[in-house]
């Protein structure tokens, strides 16, 4: 166990240190923070004041050798704009987008694994058209478009929901189903189509030959076989769902990583940018690491650190 | 929906031509008075001479006495007629006071109110230059400058304190009684004082402070303190705008105590000022709470602006996308969506449930040109075309203003001449030259100026900046293609642009803003003065704008109003007919709000909804 784990965590901090440096490269491609934020009749030597106090009249090299001597101390500087540590700025906004996130995973197993096993059990009925209609429409739908037509559809025609902003669990409510919508209809197609090739099987024929019910032949046996190859996609999708709220926060005024991160990039906030990414970063590889281990399991025949 | 804006230009200009006609009345009646009186002397003690005359000449005496008689009738008639004007300016007044008294009995003053904005300052201290953007969801109506503003955006003595200039040397600054901040410490000129040298970088606390607002203070030289209430500001570069520069909205005033106290960081977050509307708190990505200052110094009869709200408090919340904006205010959980755009405010105020508030966005546009290079970047070894006068006449020509802002923006734009009509120097004649739409002419100047095949030139613009603009910004280009430009239109990256702007090193004609938020010369510092920020150099141009540059810096240092006011109507006029830049039209703002919400401007100009001067109705 520990064998695989050390390995598989230097890869993963191999990973990280790379999407570090692309960001910290990245984002002085993007411009300019001094330029963006000066008034316009701002002196030159204002401007040029401002810049030597951030750092950047420094040559780039050296400007990224401090900033990766400050990531090895848990110090990504001070935000340009509201002259607060950047790590806070970040973490004080990431419990919104977890419980969004959460909210949204929920969702989706709640609702894309039930569907999904209802189609591949009565495939070809009305019900297995309509699942994937649904897969259909929620995997072509951009999540904008969909949070504004639900705000327009239940906020303001029906009046049930609110239309943005962050308070009670009502409020989570649109938000989270705009999240989960490409996930949910992603979860529905694969549970279909996994369900659908094991339950061919050879293994799945002798279970009803032997007499089990229906329903155990489909959860104990095809099910758990079928999730094998969901588990990936769910643990990528779980991952995805931190960064892929950057726009479903902007359209219901979530106050989370996601719009800080927007945000950040249009004034160029060089430090908040670097500390959103890495936060980013390092959940995708958690879940990946999670993901990983969770096969031991699910299925015997995977042993982590042994082969197979 | 144009017709209310109409409206309102036609009230305001009504306004000014009564005030005008006050004015001439007023003047009238002296001059009446001084005639009647020098009558009177003449009659009551003649002189020796006169008399004498009077004797030898019956005959011319008498025919004096008839033109006398003649031009007392014809005083007695002017007497009658000023009379008679200023009843009916009375009676005007009189009935605008009673149309005012019996709409704010209908007023609710213990209302509150909701506004969606699209974006927020960073931190809401006002003086830094950190707190860029979403100035009017929250430091706008916090921050009170100052001295007050007229209708024009002018500079009015009254508010927190009086100010005198002792020639061009120094401002005195006499801070006024009973003023207090919103944590009810009195206002003194030593607050004062440390406002100048926080936003100066002199404050002894922090010298390095980040501030936004040097250029516009660029000024001032030393300040001491003459008595508790008394500043002396020298002007280390005189300029007649230094008391405009802390009048101009959102001029921040500090309290030296509380900020010294607090640290700059905390300040940031809760901030202490002089704003009709006063702090209460904030959630930086979710709302700011606000309540009325209700011991603000200007009462709701005060001549000038700000004054005390008539909203009891105001809350700003943060919709940073527009469809969910508009539905917030559709569902009834805002009061007021801020910058919505035409093709979205209009169909709401026609449902008859919201109002559309349109004012000037004290942006206008034009199509600065790059003079500064020498040469024509497409054709090396050919001359720079735009400092020909007849390209740069042609590409004006070649634009058709009205056609843009009829069918791509809200169609009441105005035209920009460098000034707009309602701002102070604004050469009234100056729109019967106006360049029109004249493709014909374009081409044949294009022609005798040597390009009849065509001038190839890029075209920039910082894309998604102001409303439509990719739209409008097409339509320019295609425009130009149609008179012979050969244009590549490019959407730009701001800080690379405005660095290159700023550096003068952009070699293609780009949209850029005249911003009317500052005062006329100020914004000139900026982008029409060569030596200013954005501008390019006088002396490699053309004799035109060195004589712009003259007028300006004349203009700075003439303390007599109606000069001045000679100087830049002077200078607006040369500038414009050298065809310095291609000019285009001054953006409007569209906001829609509930139908509750009554918005009437005070400003000509307003830079944003006015919270202070807007109401809710009861019915």
């Amino acid at each position: 166990m520990a064998a695989h784990l050390i390995p598989r965590l230097l890869q993963s901090l191999a990973v990280v240190f790379v999407v570090v440096s692309l960001v910290f490269v990245g984002s002085r491609l993007i411009g300019d923070p001094i330029e963006a934020y000066q008034a316009q009749n701002a002196t030159q030597e204002a401007i040029d004041a401002q810049r030597e106090r951030l750092g950047l009249l420094d040559p780039l090299i050296v400007q990224y050798g401090n900033f990766l001597a400050g990531v090895v101390q848990l110090d990504f500087g001070d935000s340009i704009f509201t002259e607060r540590p950047a790590l806070n700025e970040v973490t004080s906004r990431l419990w919104a987008t977890v419980q969004l996130s959460i909210a949204a995973f929920v969702l989706i197993i709640a609702i894309g694994v039930p569907v999904g096993v209802l189609a591949s059990l009565r495939r070809g009925s009305v019900p297995d058209l309509l699942a994937r209609l649904f897969a259909l429409v929620g995997q072509a739908m951009p999540n904008f478009w969909l949070g504004l037509l639900l705000i327009f559809l239940f906020a303001v025609q029906l009046g049930w929901l609110p239309t943005s902003g962050k308070g009670g669990f009502d409020h989570l409510v649109l938000p989270a189903i705009t999240l989960a919508g490409f996930g949910t209809a992603a979860t529905m197609r694969l549970t279909r189509s996994g369900l659908l090739e094991v339950l061919s099987n050879d293994y799945i024929r002798t279970a009803r030959a032997k007499g089990l019910s229906g329903r155990t032949v489909i959860l104990r046996h095809a099910l758990r076989n079928a999730l094998l190859g969901l588990i990936t996609v769910l643990g990528i999708m779980l991952a995805q769902l931190l960064a892929g709220s950057i726009i479903v926060e902007v359209v219901f005024a979530w106050p989370g990583v996601g719009r800080l991160i927007f945000r950040s990039i249009s004034l160029r906030d060089f430090p908040v940018i670097q500390v959103g990414v890495l936060v980013i970063a390092l959940w995708f590889v958690v879940v990946n690491i999670l993901v990983d281990f969770s096969y031991n399991f699910l299925d015997p025949r995977i042993r982590v650190g042994g082969g197979t | 929906m144009s017709a209310s804006w109409q409206r309102l230009r036609h009230n305001r200009l009504s306004r000014r031509t009564l005030l005008r006609a006050s004015a001439r009345a007023g003047v009238g009646a002296a001059g009446l008075a001084l005639v009647g009186c020098g009558d009177d002397d003449d009659d009551s003690q003649p002189s020796a001479a006169q008399a004498q005359q009077q004797t030898e000449q019956p005959q011319q005496q008498s025919q004096q006495q008839t033109e006398r008689q003649q031009q007392q009738q014809t005083a007695e008639q002017q007497a009658q007629q000023v009379e008679q004007q200023e009843q009916s300016a009375a009676e005007a007044q009189a009935q605008q006071q009673e149309q005012q008294a019996a709409a704010d009995d209908n007023v609710d003053y213990n209302a509150t109110a909701i506004g969606g904005y699209g974006a927020f300052p960073q931190i809401l201290d006002q003086g830094s230059a950190l707190a860029r953007g979403g100035q009017s969801a929250s430091n706008s109506y916090h921050y009170g400058a100052v001295f007050p503003l007229d209708p024009f955006g002018q500079a009015v003595t009254g508010g927190v304190a009086e100010w005198e200039f002792v020639g061009a040397e120094s401002l005195i600054v006499r801070a006024s009684p009973g003023r207090t901040f919103h944590n009810g410490e009195p206002i003194t000129a030593e607050d004062i004082k440390f406002t100048i040298d926080r936003l100066t970088g002199k404050a002894a606390y922090n010298p390095e402070y980040n501030s936004a607002w040097t250029g516009e203070l660029s000024w001032t030289g030393d300040s001491e303190l003459v008595d508790d209430s008394t500043l002396r500001i020298e002007q280390a570069n005189p300029s007649v705008d230094a008391a405009n520069s802390m009048a101009v909205g959102g001029f921040p005033l500090f309290p030296k105590a509380y900020l010294e106290e607090a640290g700059d960081e905390q300040y940031g977050q809760f901030p202490i000022a002089t704003g009709p509307f006063k702090f209460v708190e904030w959630s930086p990505d979710e709302r700011i709470l606000s309540a009325r200052h209700d011991d603000f110094y200007n009462g709701r009869d005060y001549a000038h602006a700000p004054r005390l709200p008539y909203l009891a408090g105001f809350e700003a919340r943060l919709i940073p996308e527009i469809g969910a904006r508009v539905s917030a205010l559709e569902a009834g959980e805002i009061d007021l969506a801020n910058s919505i755009p035409p093709d979205l405010a209009v169909p709401l105020g026609e449902t008859g449930e919201f109002n559309v508030f349109y004012h000037p966005a004290q942006r206008g546009l034009h199509l600065k040109l790059p003079m500064t290079i020498e040469e024509d970047p497409y054709n090396p070894g050919q001359p720079n075309p735009w400092r020909d006068k007849r390209v740069r006449i042609a590409a004006n020509l070649a634009v058709d203003v009205d056609a843009i802002t009829e069918n791509i923006m809200t169609g009441r734009e105005d035209y920009t001449y460098t000034l707009s009509s309602g701002q102070f120097g604004f050469p009234s004649e100056l729109p019967e030259q106006r360049w029109g739409y004249d493709p014909e002419e374009a081409k044949r100047l294009l022609a005798e100026a040597g390009y009849a095949d065509g001038i190839e030139t890029d075209l920039l613009y910082l894309s998604g900046l102001y409303t439509n603009d990719q739209l409008f910004m097409e339509a320019i280009a295609e425009m130009w293609r149609e008179v012979g430009f050969i244009v590549n239109l490019i959407p730009e990256d701001i800080s690379k642009f405005l660095g290159e702007a700023r550096n003068k090193e952009l070699t293609a004609p780009y949209l850029f803003p005249q911003s009317a938020g500052f005062t006329s010369l100020g914004s000139f510092a900026i982008s029409v003065d060569s030596q200013g920020t954005y501008e390019h150099r006088a002396e490699i141009v053309s004799e035109e704008r060195q004589e712009v540059d003259r007028l300006i810096a004349e203009a700075k240092t003439e303390f007599d109003a109606d000069r001045r006011q000679e100087l830049i109507s002077e200078l607006v006029r040369i500038h414009y007919l050298d065809a310095a830049w291609v000019f285009l039209f001054e953006l409007v703002q569209t906001h829609v709000g509930a139908s509750r919400l009554h918005w009437d401007p005070y400003f000509l100009q307003p830079p944003s909804v006015e919270l202070w001067n807007l109401k809710s109705l009861k019915t």
